[in-house]
């Protein structure tokens, strides 16, 4: 009988600017219920990226004990398996080499505290924003496979692997299934959620149309379960898994278990068209065609004519190019590399797009991005690069500002 | 005889560009200290800070050289002052007395330590009762301040006699003569008009008693403000005061202080500064250009100053004091008055306040009180922005 393997992936994460009464909700409503059902529900079989960033702000509220040793009981049973990704959640492809594997590294480092060594297996880029240019890097770093959204393939005419697997590079490039992973929280018709047996009931039509052993990987913010939907962890998750007794063709897989014993083939992905990308267009999760088409493959972290994102840029790239020049290994910049650490995570960005627009956490992430500067002149005394940030600092807080008199928020946020 | 004292004042912020006070030197500075050594037998007054005395002991020696010498001549008195010119009316009582003794070590250092000033200037005149009587208890004799003030609250205006106030003896400046320099009075079409000018009005002022006249200024006034007041102009101002026939002595406010004829009597001397405006003392506004009602950018960066100076405490550390003791200056708050408002100066001095701020943290790892610093900065930002396209906007 052709079996449909659910890969389920959820990512775990909040900024490092979150604050305690935030968190403490959050955890009480997700995190805590959640790691518990991963723990007590070893057939659930999932994907976690559970980021650095996080476990620091649990560790700092002391929220800690009711998630990790849960998490690491289910890590340790082995349906739990977790993913690595940026410490901070920073924009990978508009980040340096350098950069990048600062965040990759610290991310394995704290789970490495926590959770035992934990080998490279997957890397998920923070809000899955791809670029050709990351995959010789998360090669090097020893990753086995990452994830991309599906959503552009379509229009550029690049089939979605549902019985193989595309690698490039000697790395297994697998795709979020935009339909199916938004579908899980979209309300039904008529109102309310899906339980985790409607769902079942709607994948197992997809398995028998498949008609052979296929695979879909679905992705969502951890949050969904408990803080954004209340009580999803149990009206979905666990539902689901008892929901799959009656459903011989579904099974939970974690991604990794996905590429285990050759179930599915691995292919280069087809050739496309004449496109400015050698192998998959840059992508985010929240790009959409018109986006792509309009040139704008990130749209809520680098948006054309986006002038709050294009200062946010300028600042966070002046940083980066003063500092790439120095070893922050040396010890008199050890505060400074804390700084750079978590200066860039993307809810900045984020929140300086069109669609989530809320000026609290775009000031917040200049500010950080600011101490960091400020922290580089101190040690340095490159007076100079602090006087051009000074500049950018009030042109950003300008434009924030003209939009905030027009739209103090976006209504969705 | 009629006494005149020509009080220079001469500074520059901590954060002056190099560029912009080599430009000052050529035109200004050293042309007035190369006439303090030619007219050495002529008395003149020179409040300089050490703000500036430390950029020239960088760049400009020769005018410091030039300075040294009119003082140990006699030529030059020099006033103690508040070393990188703060409103020292409005900074807690121990950062004035702190200011005070930075430049008084600071000018020891250039002149020597028999260099012990007995009168204050302090920056823009600006006094009040409490600053007055913390001059006195630090032991200095007498201080200047601006008449305007007087006149305005309608007391009389000493021209024979010395105000004593709070322990002190206070000097009055004329603002009506000082500021005629300040704008370039259009009708003294050279120094001999002024010199007229003068002996007529102390005549008419003063009668056939004694009398005397302070007339202070910015030193850049003299050239760099205005450039017909250069050098010659003031050779023409300063020539006819060496013919004992009109009865006119250019002097030192020490001399003044210590001459019997001009005897010391309790009077009031109200809260303000040189740059007074009469529609901000209706208000009660006394400092408006630098901490005004209502003015919310003014007011955000005196409490990130406190807020930085309360961080800098708690580290201890020498080098960030110092810092401090910078960030203190005025120049930061005058900017962000209505009347001269200039975002670009306002940043200059907020931004040495963040640095010193961050730099604290590194050390404090107070992060709320960063935060509180970033707000403050973020709203003087956003105001000044705001206000500056508001502006550009009404052209």
């Amino acid at each position: 009988m052709p079996r449909l393997h659910i890969a389920l992936v959820l990512e775990l994460y909040q900024p490092p600017t979150q604050g305690r009464e935030t968190l403490e909700r959050v955890t009480s409503e997700c995190y805590a219920p959640l790691a518990k059902l991963l723990a007590g529900e070893p057939r659930l079989r999932i994907t976690i990226s559970f980021t650095r960033s996080l476990i620091e702000g649990l560790e700092t509220w002391g929220l800690d004990d009711a998630v990790i040793p849960a998490i690491a009981q289910a890590v340790g049973q082995g349906n739990v398996e977790l993913a690595h990704s940026g410490a901070y959640h920073s924009v990978f492809p508009l980040l340096s080499d350098r950069e990048v594997r600062r965040q990759v590294g610290l991310d394995l480092e704290a789970k490495g505290r926590l959770f035992g060594p934990t080998p490279p297996r997957g890397i998920l880029p923070p809000e899955l924003c791809y670029s050709d240019r990351l995959l010789p890097l998360f090669r090097d770093l020893e990753f086995h496979w990452t994830l991309v959204d599906d959503k552009l393939l379509g229009r550029l005419g690049i089939p979605v692997p549902t019985c193989e697997v595309y690698r490039v590079q000697e790395l297994a490039i697998l795709f979020r299934s935009d339909l199916w992973s938004d579908r899980v929280r979209q309300p039904r018709e008529g109102g309310g959620y899906r339980t985790g047996r409607d769902f079942a009931a709607e994948l197992v039509q997809e398995a028998r149309r498949l008609g052979q052993d296929g695979y879909k990987v679905l992705m969502l913010p951890g949050e969904t379960f408990g803080h954004h939907i209340p009580w999803f962890q149990e009206t979905f998750l666990r539902d689901l898994v008892y929901a799959l007794d009656d459903y011989p063709e579904l099974c939970l897989s974690t991604v990794s278990e996905l590429l285990e014993g050759g179930c599915f083939p691995e292919t280069p992905p087809p050739p496309h068209g004449p496109t400015d990308f050698e192998f998959l267009p840059p992508s985010s999760l929240a790009t959409r065609v018109e986006d792509w088409d309009r040139g704008d493959p990130y749209p809520h972290f680098s948006s054309r004519g986006n002038p709050i994102h294009k200062r946010l840029w300028r600042l966070t790239k002046l940083i980066l190019r003063v500092t790439d020049r120095l070893d922050l290994s040396v010890p008199k910049f050890e505060r400074l590399r804390d700084l750079l650490d978590s200066a860039f995570y993307s809810g900045q960005y984020f929140h300086a797009s069109l669609w989530y627009w809320d000026p609290g956490p775009v000031l917040e992430g200049i500010d950080r991005q600011m101490r960091a500067l400020y922290e580089y002149a101190r040690v340095t005394g490159d007076r100079g690069a602090l006087r051009v940030g000074q500049r950018v600092y009030a042109s950003l807080l300008w434009e924030v500002e003209q939009r905030r008199q027009v739209e103090p928020r976006t209504r969705a946020t | 005889m009629k006494y005149v004292n020509f009080l220079f004042h001469i500074y520059q912020p901590p954060t002056q560009d190099p560029r912009v006070l080599d430009r000052i030197v050529e035109e200004c500075y050293g042309p007035l200290s190369e006439l303090f050594l030619e007219l050495a037998d002529l008395r003149f007054t020179l409040n300089i800070a050490y703000s500036l005395v430390e950029q020239l002991q960088d760049r400009h020696p020769e005018v410091l050289d030039r300075l040294h010498k009119a003082w140990a001549a006699g030529t030059l008195e020099l006033t103690a002052t508040a070393a990188y010119h703060p409103i020292l009316p409005l900074i807690p009582p121990e950062e004035a007395r702190r200011q005070l003794q930075i430049n008084l070590e600071g000018l020891q250092g250039w002149l020597g330590a028999g260099f012990a000033p007995q009168g204050v200037f302090p920056p823009e005149m600006a006094i009040d009762g409490g600053l007055a009587g913390l001059l006195a208890e630090a032991g200095y004799r007498w201080a200047v301040a601006d008449d305007g003030i007087l006149a305005y609250f309608e007391r009389p205006i000493p021209r024979d006699w010395v105000c004593s106030f709070a322990g002190i003896a206070v000097f009055l400046r004329s603002n009506f003569w000082s500021n005629r320099f300040a704008r370039a009075d259009a009708t003294w079409v050279d120094g001999t008009c002024v010199f007229r000018d003068l002996r007529d009005g102390l005549a008419a002022w003063t009668g056939d008693r004694d009398g005397y006249l302070i007339v202070s200024v910015d030193g850049e006034t003299f050239r760099q403000h205005h450039k017909r007041l250069g050098a010659p102009f003031l050779r023409q101002i300063f020539a006819p005061f060496r013919d004992p026939a009109h009865g006119m002595r250019l002097t030192h406010i020490g001399e003044l202080h210590a001459n019997p004829a001009f005897a010391q009597r309790p009077g009031f001397i109200p809260p303000g500064s040189w740059s007074f405006d009469p529609m901000d003392m209706e208000r009660g506004d006394h400092f408006a250009w630098w901490k005004a009602q209502g003015n919310t950018i003014q007011a955000d960066l005196w409490a990130l100053l406190d807020l930085v100076r309360n961080q800098v405490e708690r580290t201890g550390g020498p080098d960030l004091r110092g810092q401090m003791d910078r960030a203190c200056y005025s120049d930061t708050f005058w900017y962000a008055s209505v009347s001269m408002f200039n975002p670009g100066q306002v940043y200059k001095g907020a931004s040495l306040m963040m640095e010193i701020l961050q730099a604290a943290l590194a050390l404090t790892c107070d992060t709320r009180s960063l935060e509180r610093g970033e707000r403050l900065l973020r709203s003087v930002v956003t105001a000044c922005e705001a206000a500056r396209h508001r502006r550009r906007r009404r052209g």
